[in-house]
């Protein structure tokens, strides 16, 4: 048991940062407290199935969390919102540009969203990424094409005006 | 045509933030609320640190090797190439797929498709030449058959086909193609179509999806 407490203490020290910023960037900074302490809660209770590679691990059982959190109702923060209001307000050009790319990205289904931002904001490459999605590396590859592509097709759309 | 957006630059957390975070009077009250709730659980069973369950699992797992060595060649690194016969080629075996209608129950031998059987599901087949899939060294093209891929189709334009390609017996990347286009004959019916060209020769298992549904079989391509 002392052995699994001082796991956890070390995973946290090595990981929490991380699963925070992973947890802020999807539900703002506001929820992400209480994210991240249930992701450990659970990565805790499912401890005897911990792989040695504990980060796509974790940034998985976030994901459960966060999804858990929305199924029961609970608003959390879009990135629409957050973006605006972090734009800065001397380069409307700029603001403009990335709140079209954000209303683009989530006008995307969530598992397109995630197969985009754990390579663009994780930076994890396509074998961790599929570990958090629980898919095979060539399935995540492939996914990830057509979810850039859907991106692309989004982004064409709000620039041209908002509605398809 | 717009241009694939850099979404790094919309990331409105950076991983410093995070770290930072951490070590706030805001983690840290994270991290006791965490450590209070896992405090309920001192009396379950305790898990076997990942070196441990390795070491359980070492001794009869060496046993077995030992004995496979025997009577098997064992690879030293399973990435190392094959040789040609090593590679487990895709081969269609009975009972052979019959699409529906309108499709032929046996694809006809048409050119450049290879002579073959129909291999794969009514979601997503092609055709898997009798003596095993085949891949020429400088690149060839793939068709795929659906029964939800027809004239009427939304997509029929631009068939939403992807393809990817893994080596199995060395370093390469991964090549994904995600264009195609169709094609139709009355011999063969509708069908989609797209060319690859594989970075090496060796062991390679290509995968297609379509709509949900996923083929794949594996090829040998020989060193140009």
């Amino acid at each position: 048991m002392r052995d699994d407490r001082e796991w956890l203490e070390a995973m946290w020290k090595d990981h929490a940062g991380k699963v925070y910023a992973y947890a802020a960037r999807r539900v703002g900074r506001d929820a992400a407290d209480d994210v991240v302490a249930d992701t450990f809660v659970v990565a805790w209770r499912n401890r005897v199935s911990r792989p040695s590679h504990e980060l796509p691990w974790l940034y998985g059982v976030a994901r459960r969390v966060i999804a858990d959190r929305r199924r029961s109702g609970e608003r959390l923060a879009h990135l629409v919102d957050r973006l605006a209001e972090n734009a800065p307000a001397n380069d409307f050009h700029d603001a403009d540009r990335r709140l079209a790319a954000a209303a683009a990205l989530e006008s995307l289904s969530e598992e397109d969203r995630e197969l985009l931002l754990l390579a663009a904001w994780e930076g994890l490459g396509a074998a961790d990424a599929a570990r958090v999605l629980g898919v095979t590396a060539p399935s995540y590859r492939m996914r990830l094409s057509r979810a850039r592509r859907r991106l692309a097709k989004a982004l064409a759309t709000e620039s041209a005006g908002g509605t398809p | 045509m717009t241009d694939r957006p850099d979404l790094s630059d919309l990331n409105p957390v950076t991983d410093d933030h995070g770290e930072r975070w951490a070590r706030s009077p805001e983690g840290e009250r994270a991290r006791d609320r965490m450590l209070a709730r896992t405090e309920v659980t001192v009396g379950a069973e305790p898990a076997p640190h990942p070196r441990r369950r390795l070491a359980r699992y070492l001794v009869p797992a060496a046993a077995l090797a030992l004995i496979a060595a025997t009577v098997v060649f064992v690879r030293d690194d399973a990435r190392a190439p094959f040789a040609a016969d090593e590679c487990p080629v895709t081969i269609a075996v009975p009972p052979y797929l019959v699409p529906p209608e309108p499709w032929p129950a046996t694809p006809p031998p048409v050119v450049p498709m290879h002579a073959g059987h129909w291999y794969g599901t009514e979601d997503l087949w092609t055709i898997i030449p009798f003596d095993g899939a085949r891949f020429a060294p400088t690149g060839d093209k793939l068709f795929y058959w659906s029964r939800h891929f027809m004239t009427a189709s939304d997509d029929f334009s631009e068939p939403e086909l992807l393809v990817t390609a893994e080596r199995l017996d060395g370093e390469a990347d991964d090549v994904v193609v995600d264009h195609a286009n169709n094609g139709g004959r009355a011999d063969v019916g509708t069908f989609m179509v797209t060319g690859m060209e594989l970075p090496s020769g060796g062991c390679w298992q290509i995968t297609a999806e379509y709509r949900g549904a996923e083929l794949s079989h594996i090829v040998w391509v020989s060193e140009d």
